[in-house]
């Protein structure tokens, strides 16, 4: 089964994606702090991320950025949500390698197919 | 400007007195010819003889120098200047023209100028907030993360018809949730707008400022007043190093940092509301933090420099300024802002920090840059803080042709910098001999974007002006 990992902090939206994810066929897990889900992802590499920005511990931007220099996770899909849908979060998101980028809020249903299409 | 409308009012006043021009001229000791040339515009005037004019004709210097159609004026080239609001087919040059003949017109222009220019500040000021503001950027960011979270959970109830009970349940109670605590961020959000000051109020207030200075003119008089009345006190708290002496608690290190700190502490009021003038506008206006910050350095000012003492201990000088400042203990800018506060002259004052930043811009305000722009770098202001304590001279000439000549000198413990811009046709030979004038102006701007100077070495940016047109007109 395609293993899942959120990283998110706001309690209410990892239920509503665990659900959903769930739902859709995937074994979902999270963290809810930056620095933990390095060391859990170093650990024990999910098939894909769903990356939050704005985390406590480490954000999202640097959390990838530890991740991309990784050769292990150099390959690792990722897809980045962010509260803040300024061009600029793109971009850096895009330059240190996310696979794909969608801004809070979203739709429950276009965020599946994107997990989806970064499943291997 | 200045000069031809004190030309004009000068032989109005003097025709409505039916007063010979010859006979003027005898009382206020100069010859009839010199008075023609006054009268047309020919020959500027100021000090002694701008008073005694005055005191013939029964006229105030203030309105001899139309220091209120001199704002306007002020107005009206800023507003022509504007390149997003101006027009090239604008000649600064114009503006007396266009408010002698149209004065109606002048000032509803000019009004709407201002406010238009406020209204833009402030557009610019909220836009920042909302981008730098770290508890609106927090809370904006935690009512997108909720909306979220929000649409996510209800669509799920929408969109999954089979959901379980346990999961409905669980799912409905996040809605409540998640609404009462979107409820809670936006009361604060609405709070946190209600209790801090807007932008609109931090920029209204650079034009309420310049108002004042305009309009205020009783209360700058109370100032005065009030400075001259406490000098003997203040001379003698300042002078005491006692440390029981309440004027030395103060933070302010100097003695007119403590005379202000006085000043404020014990006057505060009766500076805010003299009795003279309550209810009044100005009255009003005067209870804001910026033009109380100016009253009260005019009343410090003339606490520690009386302005007769101040006369006399200029003419002794010669119009020496360092010297002037090393009789006031090194204060460059008291004694600046008592030149600025000279009867008779009409001065610019220029005053930066150590950024470079302009802290405040006084008395005649033609040819400086507005708060929000930055300076031409050539002006001597900048350079003073490169020679503290040195007077920088400067004879310097605008795009338009309008000569002033500027002093500088920079605080050496502040790195603060204070100018003064005169225009030479109105100040005395003392003075003037201390420029060097062998050599030619240089060519200035007000700001990069509307100097056509086409090879200046400072330049920071293209200039928005039409260099032809501009050459033309200077020329």
């Amino acid at each position: 089964m395609t293993r899942v990992l959120l990283v998110e902090d706001e309690p209410h939206i990892i239920e509503s994606l665990s659900f959903l994810l769930s739902r859709a066929g995937y074994d979902v897990d999270h963290v809810d702090n930056g620095a933990v889900a390095f060391e859990s992802i170093s650990a024990n590499p999910p098939d894909v991320l769903v990356l939050d920005a704005m985390l406590p511990g480490m954000n999202g931007f640097d959390l990838l950025r530890r991740i991309r220099a990784q050769e292990a996770l150099a390959k690792l899909p990722v897809l980045m949500l962010t509260a803040k849908g300024q061009k600029k979060d793109r971009e850096v998101a895009n330059a240190i390698g996310a696979d794909m980028f969608m801004i809070k809020p979203f739709n429950n249903s276009e965020l599946v197919d994107a997990v989806g299409q970064l499943a291997p | 400007m200045a000069r031809s409308l004190v030309g004009m009012r000068i032989r109005e006043q003097r025709r409505a007195l039916n007063m010979r021009q010859a006979d003027l001229a005898h009382r206020v000791g100069i010859s009839p010819s010199y008075m023609n040339l006054i009268e047309r515009n020919k020959r500027g005037i100021a000090g002694g003889l701008l008073r005694r004019i005055g005191e013939e004709l029964g006229l105030s210097i203030e309105v001899l120098t139309g220091t209120a159609e001199q704002r306007l004026e002020t107005d009206l080239i800023d507003l022509a200047r504007d390149p997003e609001r101006g027009d090239p087919a604008m000649d600064p040059a114009t503006a007396g023209e266009f408010i002698g003949r149209f004065p109606g017109w002048a000032r509803a222009l000019a009004r709407m100028g201002r406010r238009e220019r406020a209204a833009r500040a402030e557009a610019a000021a909220l836009s920042d907030r909302l981008t730098h503001d770290p508890f609106l950027s927090q809370a904006v960011h935690a009512m997108l993360t909720d909306i979220a979270a929000l649409r996510s959970t209800a669509d799920i109830l929408t969109d999954v018809p089979d959901i379980g009970r346990q999961d409905r349940d669980r799912f409905q109670g996040n809605i409540s949730a998640l609404a009462e605590r979107l409820a809670e961020t936006g009361s604060a959000l609405a709070g946190y707008f209600d209790e801090t000051d807007t932008p609109a109020d931090r920029q209204s207030g650079i034009d309420m400022l310049e108002d004042f200075i305009s309009t205020g003119d009783a209360h700058f008089a109370f100032a005065e007043q009030l400075g001259a009345r406490l000098a003997p006190d203040i001379r003698a708290r300042t002078a005491s190093d006692s440390p029981d002496d309440a004027l030395l608690q103060s933070s302010a290190g100097r003695k007119w940092g403590r005379a202000r700190a006085h000043i404020q502490k014990l006057y505060l009021a009766e500076l805010q509301l003299p009795e003279t003038d309550a209810g009044d506008h100005a009255s009003a206006a005067a209870h804001h933090p910026a033009i109380t910050g100016l009253l009260l350095d005019r009343a410090a000012d003339a606490a520690l420099a009386p302005m007769d003492r101040f006369r006399h201990l200029l003419d002794q000088a010669n119009w020496d300024l360092p010297a002037l400042c090393r009789a006031y203990d090194g204060e460059i800018g008291l004694v600046f802002r008592r030149l600025l506060a000279l009867p008779g002259y009409r001065f610019g004052y220029l005053h930066t920090d150590a950024s470079g930043h302009t802290r405040s811009r006084l008395g005649a305000l033609d040819q400086l840059p507005r708060h929000y722009d930055a300076a031409c770098p050539l002006w001597a202001i900048h350079r003073a803080r490169i020679k503290p304590f040195q007077p920088i001279f400067q004879r310097v000439q605008f795009p338009e042709g309008i000569e002033r000549i500027f002093i500088a000198m920079a605080d050496p413990d502040t790195a603060e910098s204070h100018q003064i811009s005169a225009d030479p046709a109105n100040m005395p030979d003392q003075f003037l001999s201390r420029v060097v004038n062998s050599d030619r102006p240089r060519p200035v701007g007000a700001t990069c974007q509307l100097c056509a100077h086409a090879d200046c070495p400072q330049r920071r940016e293209p200039p928005v002006v039409d260099l032809a047109v501009s050459s033309l007109q200077s020329g």
